[in-house]
Parts: C-alpha cells; structure tokens; sequence
C-alpha cells in the first residue's frame, strides 16, 4: 500500500474544492488510489456527501434523526422549504442552496441540529436559520 | 462524562505500557474486563490477541473506528473533543501489540470540524509515534452509517463500496489489505490508557441521553443504575413513556424501577448496543417514532442483501400507511413477519437489527397501533 493514495480522502477533497467530482477527476483519483475507475465510481455514488454534479453553491442539511424530530427538526425543514421555495432534496432554481436530510449528526443533545456547508449548526431555531441563510453569500 | 478521561492527559498510561510486551499488554487489558463501547460488546483483550496470534507476514494494522453514526450517540464526539490524546494512546499501545506501524482513525465526515483537535493530538503524540516508526492516518468518511461496521470501514478505506465483508474471517485474522488488523471503537481506545493507571471501572460506562429532555448529554452510568434515577438527572420533559436505543437497539417502555442492565434490556427484546438512550414522552407517538426510523434504515441499507434492500422498503410502506390511519390489523401481522424475516436473513448487523425497534414497539405498544388500524 506504500504510496497509494486513499481514494475516499482524494474523493473528499475534490468535494470540497470544486463542490462536486468531475468523471475526468473521478478518473485521476482512480488512478492515484490504484483502483479500477468502475469500483471509485461504485464508491464515489455511494456517499451522501459526495455528488457527481453539481448540486448548489451552499449545502444545507437538516438532521432528521429520531432525537431531533422529537425536538421539532421537522418545524425548520418546513420553514426552509418555504422560505427557499424548495422541497428537501432539490436544488434552487438559481443553484444557490441545496436543501436536504441528514442521518444522525451527532448533535442530539443540542437538538434541533443542522450541517451547512459542512459546518454544524446546533440548537436552530427559526430566527436562527434567518441568521444563518442571510450570511450565505 | 467519565471523570479519569477529563484528567489531562501526560501520556503516563501509553508509558506504562510500553514497558510491557505484547503478552502481558494483552493479560492486563483481558483482566479488565474491557469489552468494546461500539455496541458489539466484544471482549477486547480477546480481539487483540486473536490478531496477535494471526499467522502471515508482513504489515499489521490498528484501525480506530470514529464512525459514531447510530443517531441519539454522541459520546464519542465528547470523546474526540475533550480527551483526543486518550485516544490516541490506546491506538499506540494496540500498535505495540501488533507491532503495527501504520494506524488509521476513520473519522465521520459530519465530525469533520474536529478533525482539527484529532490532528493537534497526533501532532503531540509525535515523539511517542516517531520512536517507534508509527504513522498515524485520518481517513475521513463521506457520510454513510454502514461505514461503522468494521469490515465495511474496511472497504471504504481500500477505495471499494462500502458494503460490510463476511465474517469469518474476522478483522482481527484478515482486515486491511488482507492483513490481520486490530478495530476498536473511540470509547474503547479511550479506556485502555486508563487501564495501565488503574483508573478503570469495567462497570461504568458513557450513556448518551437524548430526546424529551430539558438537559440533554453524556452521562457516566454504573451497571444497575435505575432508569428513574438517570432520567432525573437530565430532566425529563412531560413524562416520560418509552425508552429507544438508537435506531437499531429497540423500544421498551420507561419503568423508573427498572435498573440499567443490558440483561435487563434484552429481557424485553431490546439491545443496549452502544447505550444511546432516546427518551419519548407521552406526546409523541411510537408509530410516528417507528416510520422515522424506518425511514432511516431505507436510506442507510447498503443495498446488497435483497432482504434489507427490499425488506426495509416494505416495512416503510406499511408505517407509512398505518401512520396515516390506512392500515389494517393484516398490515400489522405482516409487520411482524417481516420483522422476523429480516432479523433472520439479512447478511449484516446492519440489517439483522434494523427490525427491533418495529418487534419491541409491536410487543411492547401494542395498542398505539391498533388504535391506527381498521
């Protein structure tokens, strides 16, 4: 394994520079890991965070878990689907924000929780989210 | 929070250990009656040694598992921000055992922001890693809840889909690359420096306590300890009506008498698995509980067995409709058939437990229901 570069780092970094991988880089990185690029495409489309397209400029994700549902997660995802005139899992038409759910973000004790643009946010209200959405450029 | 693991630590345990050989390291963490904190339960002496004992040549590994995907578990985050270096400890006194070089910690990519405290401890770790020719790797996930099964971490780090390995063999005789490598969880790396201090209480462990609560957190627990007593502290909020470990532990019913015990938990169908406790209060509905979690399980099923695959599919669709007072009294009964069915057939951990929590909530709230079915 001396050398080799481990595909899912690669895979994550590219994410997180360019907000998506391309089928040329995914072709790169297959290369770099030593793996056939049909098994990084396997890996690549497996992941929630990682996309082959491009989804939107800023990724919000609300956590959808069991503790947080309990906390009223279900209120915010609401407010966001309004206000972004979005439904969860799409795109704005403008490809500003990508509104979506999350499994478990390990924040259930400062419930309701959401990721944005990686980032977490814990103990989100409405007027928060407002707060939030404004300082996305 | 355990009270040893908060004491700063100067690396005394990882040194103490040191001075042992593989033998007596392995003897000392079998005598604690360690058992891994990932929700398996296996006694982690016996795991290091099976490793130890793996024939073959060449590379060795030790893998920490950061993967703390089961949704209400939150211990390990608390782990990783306030005690990294305990961690990273008990990876280099696993490192010793195997005489391993190489060691990989598997972070969550939604724990990304703290991968900065994790590579400020490696960084302090450095005499101790340069010494002894180890190197220390973070591989950061890219959100996937299969990715805390053992061997699926496995996969994900040799670049294949993530999709959780037969077993035999097991990690310990054929991991990374082939190789025999040692997995442990957070909380379980964290534990074995205390170990060589004498500071280790085999019957206490982190309890992650969320849900209708006012004071939400990490609770140090002592085997025994009475459900009533726990829940006082974090201040429920209404009252208290069931008890759900995780999404894939199962629901029982709050009894403020009923001590803390993981026989006492399977007792009523449900494991304890990594003691995240979720707590319902009489607003919530458990149906409503049961179809969120089901919900979950469709998304995070790897796909690869037809019985998860499909099996969580279905059972989705029966919640949905019962949720939404479709249902009928049939529905209910192929609930259970399929509950059984997937707890019988499916090909990993993963699948084989993501039917409790719809079997215990049947057995245990039966009418709540009924109440939704014609």
């Amino acid at each position: 394994m001396a050398g080799k570069k481990i595909l899912l780092n690669e895979l994550g970094l590219e994410q997180k520079r360019k907000g998506f991988v391309s089928k040329e880089k995914l072709k790169e990185i297959a290369s770099k890991a030593c793996v056939p690029e049909s098994e990084a495409f396997s890996a690549a489309t497996f992941y929630s965070f990682l996309s082959l397209e491009k989804r939107a400029k800023h990724s919000v994700l609300v956590c959808n878990c069991p503790s947080e549902q309990l906390k009223g997660s279900e209120k915010i995802l609401g407010f966001l689907e309004k206000r972004l005139k979005v439904k969860r899992g799409n795109a704005t038409k403008d490809k500003k924000f990508y509104l979506g759910e999350t499994s478990c973000i390990g924040l259930c004790d400062k419930a309701p929780a959401m990721l944005v643009d990686g980032k977490p946010h814990a103990k989100v209200t409405i007027e928060k989210t407002k707060e939030i959405l404004g300082k996305l450029k | 929070m355990n009270s040893a693991l908060l004491e700063a630590s100067n690396f005394e345990g990882l040194k103490k250990a040191l001075e042992k050989t593989p033998e007596e390291i392995i003897a000392i963490v079998k005598e604690s009656s360690l058992k891994g904190r990932g929700g398996a339960g296996f006694p982690t002496g016996l795991k290091w040694e099976a490793a130890l004992k793996a024939g073959g040549e060449g590379e060795r590994f030790v893998l920490c598992n950061a993967d703390e995907g089961e949704p209400g578990t939150f211990k390990d985050r608390l782990i990783l921000t306030k005690a990294p270096l305990n961690v990273i400890e008990g990876i280099l006194i696993a490192c010793r055992v195997l005489d391993a070089k190489k060691a990989f910690i598997y972070l969550r990519g939604e724990y990304a922001h703290h991968r900065t405290a994790l590579d400020r401890a490696i960084k302090k770790a450095k005499p101790y890693l340069g010494a002894n020719g180890i190197d220390i790797s973070v591989v950061l996930g890219e959100g996937a809840y299969i990715c805390g099964d053992e061997t699926a971490i496995l996969n994900s780090i040799e670049g294949k889909r993530p999709e959780p390995r037969k077993k035999p063999p097991y990690p310990a005789e054929k991991g990374l690359y082939g190789k025999p490598t040692i997995v442990n969880n957070v909380e379980t790396f964290a534990m074995v420096p205390l170990i060589f201090l004498g500071k280790f209480d085999s019957n206490k462990r982190l309890c992650s306590l969320s849900g209708d609560l006012h004071k939400a957190g990490v609770f140090e627990i002592s085997e025994g300890k009475q459900a009533g007593t726990l829940l006082e502290l974090a201040e429920p909020i209404g009252i208290p009506k069931a008890l759900c470990f995780g999404a894939s532990g199962g629901i029982i019913p709050f009894d403020p008498c009923m001590e803390l015990t993981e026989a006492n938990v399977k007792e009523r169908g449900a494991f304890p698995g990594t003691w995240s406790v979720i707590v319902i209060n009489h607003e919530h509905s458990i149906v409503e509980l049961c179809r969120s979690i089901q919900a979950f399980f469709v998304h995070e099923s790897c796909g690869y067995c037809a019985p998860c695959r499909e099996g969580n599919l279905r059972m989705l669709e029966l919640l949905e409709k019962i949720s939404k007072g479709k249902g009928t009294k049939k529905d209910l009964q192929i609930l259970r058939e399929l509950s059984a069915l997937l707890e019988s057939s499916c090909f990993c951990a993963l699948g084989r437990s993501a039917p409790l929590h719809v079997s215990t909530a049947l057995r245990h709230f039966f009418w709540e229901f009924e109440e939704k079915c014609t």
